[in-house]
């Protein structure tokens, strides 16, 4: 993993509550540098967000609009947060439902300013 | 579009007087670069103070910022110009729908209607405001709040149950946008699942347009409530949350 992703990854990952940082390739959906503190299939994580922005982009385009800047899935047991970054990759980041999801996403949209490109 | 662009700024840098930056305006904010977009409007809106079409630009530069009460004057300005002027009639519906108040909306489509009774894009717009007005008088509980710029339910395959979404020409758009969203609620659920976030619960997406925010009121229905820029997003996930519950009591009934 390069010094730049990890040391982005690394800034989310302090984030409390965050168990997995993932840089994704947004066109394809593959894994480019990752972070888990734990078991999570990154592979599938990688896949399924970048789909998930790029469906939610559609129905947003259908509506005259820009795609999104940000995304967050809420479940009841988790969240996922996911912030376009440059090169056409995502961001991606894992986190209990206890986490600070405000500061989460502040961080990502710090981190993704900062991704080397 | 860029070589447009760069050949009508030319065009406008040649002769200030020119009418082009109509045509310049109205590039800018398509390509969303809507700070130029207002420089170009606000310069010719001064050189050409009595030209409806200047202030009609102006006004939609102003409603895609989110600056809704800007937005509206200039349109009234048009209306003071031009009785009448399409563009402002439609603009003011479109902002009438996005408060909640669709009695306004729907004088102003009816109005925009008899000056162009064949465009089929404001028949539709016009059939589906008295739709929803409809609708919300049946069900006691309409699922439009107010500041919410659009809110709609659909079921699993993706097709409208209630509300409507205009973009912001006032064109309706909720067909294809339901259609689109059906895909998106099997890969919320797939990754909820997978990453081991259990249920999903909602799913919010941020951009320069506003909110979106989505969630499955019951097991075979799907609400999106679509907020402007400017709202705290605190207050945009309330208003979803009243939306979503006046859903689920709803759709309960229908079963």
């Amino acid at each position: 993993m390069s010094r730049g992703f990890e040391t982005i990854l690394d800034g989310i990952t302090r984030v409390q509550g965050v168990r997995s940082a993932v840089v994704v390739s947004a066109e394809d959906g593959l894994v480019v540098a990752e972070s888990s503190m734990e078991g999570i299939d990154s592979a599938a994580l990688a896949a399924l967000t970048a789909s998930l922005v790029s469906r939610l982009g559609r129905a947003m385009a259908a509506a005259g609009q820009l795609p999104p800047a940000v995304i967050h899935l809420e479940g009841d047991r988790g969240h996922v947060l996911a912030r376009p970054a440059p090169a056409d990759l995502l961001l991606v980041a894992v986190a209990e439902a206890t986490a600070n999801v405000s500061l989460l996403r502040l961080t990502l949209l710090d981190a993704a300013e900062r991704m080397p490109s | 579009m860029t070589d447009d662009i760069h050949a009508l700024t030319a065009e406008l840098a040649a002769n200030s007087e020119s009418l082009v930056f109509l045509r310049l305006g109205e590039a800018l904010r398509r390509r969303r670069q809507l700070d130029a977009a207002l420089t170009v409007a606000t310069g010719g809106g001064q050189r050409h103070p009595h030209l409806a079409d200047s202030h009609d630009l102006l006004a939609r530069v102003r409603s895609d910022r989110g600056e809704g009460d800007a937005a509206f004057d200039a349109w009234t300005q048009v209306l003071r110009l031009v009785p009448g002027h399409l563009g402002a009639l439609r603009g003011l519906a479109f902002m009438a729908f996005r408060a909640g108040d669709m009695d306004r909306a729907e004088r102003h489509l009816e109005a925009a209607v008899g000056l162009s009774p064949t465009d089929p894009a404001l028949r539709a717009a016009l059939q589906r405001v008295r739709d929803g007005q409809r609708q919300s008088a049946t069900t006691s509980e309409a699922l439009t709040t107010v500041d919410v710029a659009g809110t709609l339910l659909l079921d699993q395959k993706g097709r409208r149950l209630a509300g409507l979404m205009l973009d912001v020409t006032g064109s309706d758009v909720s067909d294809p946008v339901a259609a689109e969203l059906a895909g998106v609620r099997r890969e919320a659920e797939r990754t909820a699942r997978l990453v081991g976030l259990g249920e999903w619960q909602r799913l919010v997406a941020e951009s320069p347009d506003g909110y979106w925010h989505l969630a499955p009121p019951t097991d075979d229905t799907l609400l999106l409530v679509t907020a402007d820029p400017g709202t705290p997003p605190g207050r945009v996930a309330i208003q979803a949350d009243r939306a979503f519950a006046s859903a689920r009591r709803w759709r309960e009934r229908m079963r």
